[in-house]
């Protein structure tokens, strides 16, 4: 799979020291850097698809990336409808793709 | 729940709010700046190219190192800065409902600065909402504030500004631009940027529009056609384009909930992205002590943003005494004609006319209001 | 010269039901509503609960029950189910032992007299709710509550009522009731005079000015009521619950003494109820506020620290919305239902408070056979318009300014 991270860049410079950190999607460890956006991460390892819509099921992603719009919903840890783009990653989240409004037992995170 | 007192509430910690906040705490005035995203500075930090125009506006200085100055500048301030809080509303005597954290905040303020910035446009057609299609601004977040590349194989629609700068920007980062799609048979941006791009080898597709987006469960290529002048596609000429992105660079909006839930008086602009809250000169809207600054009365540009916050500072501190009438009309016509001189050119004219008609109606309201 | 048989005033689910009816019997009709559209007043800020465990035996519950049992048949000749969810049930959560005794008793006497209601312990409930706080002790259940969506019902009637002849007109308010010799003839609005065989004061918390234009007191006011609504969630709720302390407190007032400050100025009880896009409705606070619609940062905050307490998993999730809306109060807490002797041809369907979702059914059908002369389904005797209405000069000052809205009492 191509580098899609910007490793190079004639105005940014190069990538500074980075901490790594390692998340799950779906159970699949993924690379990720300390303080990135979840959605970063995802799309650096080539995933677009973070939800299917409540209805027709339909795969959504990345539309806006800053907070506004909610399509990159995931469930993170458990708990349902987080904004991928605007929530940094932590070492060892679990990530999972949102169906709709997520199965019943993520409804809300802990009952009690 | 919190409750805590300030004199100026500013909301929006971007180019208009961070400069709103810094005026008026250099006045003397208590400041506290509330942001609902973990840093301030709004659409400055994916900025990476040199802003225009003279060099009180900052002439060659690139939208990121401006933030930086302005956080060093805010850091050395004594403006009170809330972070990952969201101001969620607004309700009687000046109070700001915010969640921080895990945490109800009631704020009572004296004057209120709404500075929330704007959004990106959606556009529907077929497979508009696959996953790879998204926003010119979303990719230039990703390139240039995460360094990452939403996909290799890009076709953006849209030739203003932001369609040229982020087109430009992705090849920086590596992408692969296939084409600049565009309806009008002009490009819409500066000739500068699109010469750029043209030497780049990028074909800018004028009179011509995405009529579809195809891919399974993601993008994989877009159909495209020529416009004839009704604006209607030619049939027989669609042809595919293997893309992975499709970045749409349709305009902005205002994000003017905050404005609605005050009860300032809106009037309807279209070159201004739509529903914009009526101001003075003051940025003063209907609503006595509320004021707004930057994309959130109007889409313009950083360098507006950071001048209507400048002149909401100033006014909000003078309206607290922190300035007496005189001197303070002496700073804000600086601002003014700052402001003015950046309201000029082919595109800059366009916004100017937006914006006397914004105000006009104002004073329209101001005389009814008085009778 | 008559422009309709019979002319409604007030677009709401009381209005248009009555219409529904009146139509069916052929009457035409004219439905004059203030608001910009249908369903602005009331029935566009409630929660649609048909809720069953806080009516205690006697008449006004009876009323309620008959209403809600008309719901299946309503539906199949309106042809839209109106968001109704068959049957999930409905819960009045008590938080202690005491709260629990009292509404066991409460419960008793509901059976007694013919309702299916019956008391769950702690652990039974959570099997059927399992995101109910574990403080929570016990619940009385009715699994006959559920809740109607109540924009859809009343378009759903307003459709029907037009096709069977209705004539809707909005942004017309009732500036005048016209009378001649002690009879309403029709009424003045902005576009004209418009006349009838008789008159409907269908206007909610609106009727006290409605009746100051028929020359009448009729004391009803709005009692505000604040709602917030959540993001979207999986399923976490079947029925809605609602909190029993306010309820208790009705049989032992002494336990007002044991409620928070904030509690006592804001509420009744806290409501939550999931609906079927899955948002979660949390409600209500009660307050006098006379018509001021704003949503306050007090009421918010009581009501997430309220929902949290009952559902903690609710700490999770957003509230993305708020809004506000009147409840239609009488000084008895009684609706006002039926013809009075101070004016001829002019009836009275107002007062409903919360009761409206429960109560809408029954009342047009009761309204529609008083103004086609034919026996009542029911009786309406305990709601005879004239136990609180008169002439509105021989109302007294305290009256005025008590059981009126402000702008009445201050003209």
């Amino acid at each position: 799979m191509e580098e899609l991270r910007v490793l190079h860049h004639p105005v940014l410079g190069d990538a500074s020291e980075i901490k790594q950190v390692i998340i799950y999607f779906q159970g699949q460890p993924i690379p990720a850097i300390e303080g990135e956006p979840i959605a970063a991460a995802l799309l650096a390892a080539g995933i677009r698809s973070f939800r299917k819509t409540v209805h027709l099921h339909e795969p959504r992603g990345v539309f806006c990336a800053i907070g506004r719009c909610t399509d990159c919903m995931m469930i993170v840890n458990g708990q349902p409808n987080v904004r991928t783009c605007v929530t940094p990653v932590e070492d060892g989240m679990k990530l999972e793709p949102q169906d709709g409004y997520g199965r019943g037992q993520e409804a809300g995170g802990e009952k009690e | 729940m919190k409750r805590c007192r300030t004199e100026i509430a500013v909301i929006g910690a971007g180019p208009a709010g961070l400069c709103a906040a810094l005026e008026a705490q250099k006045l003397g005035a208590k400041v506290t700046l509330i942001d609902e995203n973990a840093m301030p500075g709004g659409q400055l930090f994916k900025q990476i190219h040199k802003f225009f125009g003279s060099k009180e506006h900052m002439a060659g200085i690139r939208g990121y190192e401006i933030g930086k100055q302005l956080l060093l500048d805010l850091e050395k301030s004594d403006a009170s800065v809330m972070l990952n809080s969201v101001a969620y509303g607004l309700f009687a005597n000046n109070t700001i409902g915010v969640i921080q954290k895990d945490e109800h905040v009631a704020i009572q303020a004296e004057k209120i600065i709404l500075a929330a910035g704007g959004k990106e446009n959606y556009m529907s057609f077929p497979g508009s909402t696959l996953p790879g299609v998204m926003g010119a601004g979303a990719a230039q977040t990703m390139i240039n504030v995460n360094r990452v590349l939403p996909g290799k194989n890009i076709v953006m629609l849209g030739s203003g500004n932001v369609g040229l700068i982020v087109a430009y920007q992705l090849m920086q980062a590596g992408a692969n631009v296939k084409a600049i799609v565009e309806a009008a048979p002009n490009i819409g941006g500066y000739g500068v940027h699109a010469g750029k791009i043209r030497r780049a080898g990028v074909p800018i597709l004028t009179a011509h529009t995405i009529t579809e987006v195809y891919g399974e469960g993601q993008v994989e290529g877009v159909i495209i056609a020529a416009l004839d002048e009704k604006w209607q596609p030619v049939p027989g000429s669609e042809r595919a384009i293997a893309a992975d992105t499709v970045c749409l660079a349709v305009g902005l909006n205002p994000m003017t909930e905050l404005a609605w839930m005050a009860g300032c008086e809106f009037t309807f602009l279209p070159l201004l992205g739509g529903h914009v809250p009526l101001h003075d000169t003051n940025m003063n809207t209907t609503i006595p002590d509320v004021y707004v600054a930057g994309d959130i009365t109007g889409v313009e540009e950083a360098s507006s943003a950071m001048e209507e916050g400048k002149l909401a500072g100033i006014a909000a501190a003078a309206a607290l005494g922190y300035m007496d009438a005189e001197e303070a009309e002496k700073c804000k016509n600086e601002v003014r004609s700052r402001m003015a001189a950046l309201r000029t050119g082919l595109f800059g004219e366009k916004r100017q006319t937006a914006k006397t008609e914004q105000m006009q109606q104002m004073e329209k309201y101001q005389r009814r209001a008085g009778d | 010269m008559k422009n309709a048989d019979v002319i409604v005033i007030g677009g709401g689910m009381i209005g248009l039901s009555i219409t529904y009816w009146l139509t069916k019997k052929h009457k035409k009709v004219l439905v004059l509503e203030q608001g910009s559209s249908i369903a602005v007043g009331s029935s566009g800020a409630g929660d649609g609960h048909i809720y069953h465990n806080t009516k205690m035996p006697g008449y006004h519950t009876n009323l309620g029950f008959a209403g809600g049992e008309m719901y299946p048949a309503l539906f199949e000749e309106l042809e839209d189910t109106c968001g109704f969810t068959e049957h999930s049930g409905s819960y009045l959560l008590c938080n202690d032992e005491r709260e629990y005794e009292i509404v066991e008793n409460a419960t008793k006497q509901m059976q007694a007299g013919g309702m299916e209601i019956f008391m769950l312990k702690g652990d039974e409930l959570r099997k059927q709710e399992p995101f109910l706080s574990k403080h929570i002790v016990g619940a009385s259940y009715a699994p006959a509550g559920g809740k109607v969506d109540p924009f859809k019902l009343v378009f759903a009637y307003e459709r029907k009522a037009v096709k069977q002849g209705a004539n809707v007109l909005c942004d017309a308010p009732v500036t005048e009731v016209l009378i001649e010799n002690g009879k309403a003839i029709g009424v003045k609005t902005p576009k004209g005079n418009i006349f009838a065989d008789a008159i409907v004061d269908a206007a909610g918390s609106w009727s006290g000015f409605l009746g100051k234009h028929a020359g009448l007191y009729v004391p009803v006011k709005p009692r505000k009521g604040q709602i917030i609504v959540t993001e979207g969630c999986a399923p976490m709720l079947k029925g809605p619950v609602a909190t029993a302390s306010f309820f208790c407190a009705k049989f032992h007032p002494e336990l007002m003494n044991t409620f928070r400050k904030m509690t006592m100025e804001l509420n009744h009880g806290t409501a939550i109820e999931q609906t079927m896009s899955g948002t979660i409705l949390i409600g209500a606070t009660n307050e006098w506020a006379d018509f001021d619609k704003s949503n306050t940062i007090e009421g918010i905050e009581w009501l997430i620290t309220e929902a949290c307490r009952t559902m903690p998993a609710l700490r999770n999730v957003h509230f993305i919305r708020s809004f506000s809306g009147f409840r239609p109060y009488t000084p008895d807490h009684l609706p006002i239902v039926g013809a009075t002797s101070y004016l001829g041809n002019y009836y009275l369907a107002t007062g409903f408070e919360s009761g409206g979702v429960s109560l809408n059914p029954i009342i047009g059908r009761m309204i529609s056979e008083l103004i086609c002369g034919e026996e009542l389904c029911c009786t309406n005797e305990p709601l005879l318009p004239d136990r609180l209405v008169k002439p509105f000069r021989e109302a007294s000052e305290e009256e005025l300014r008590n059981n009126l809205p402000l702008g009445i009492y201050n003209a």
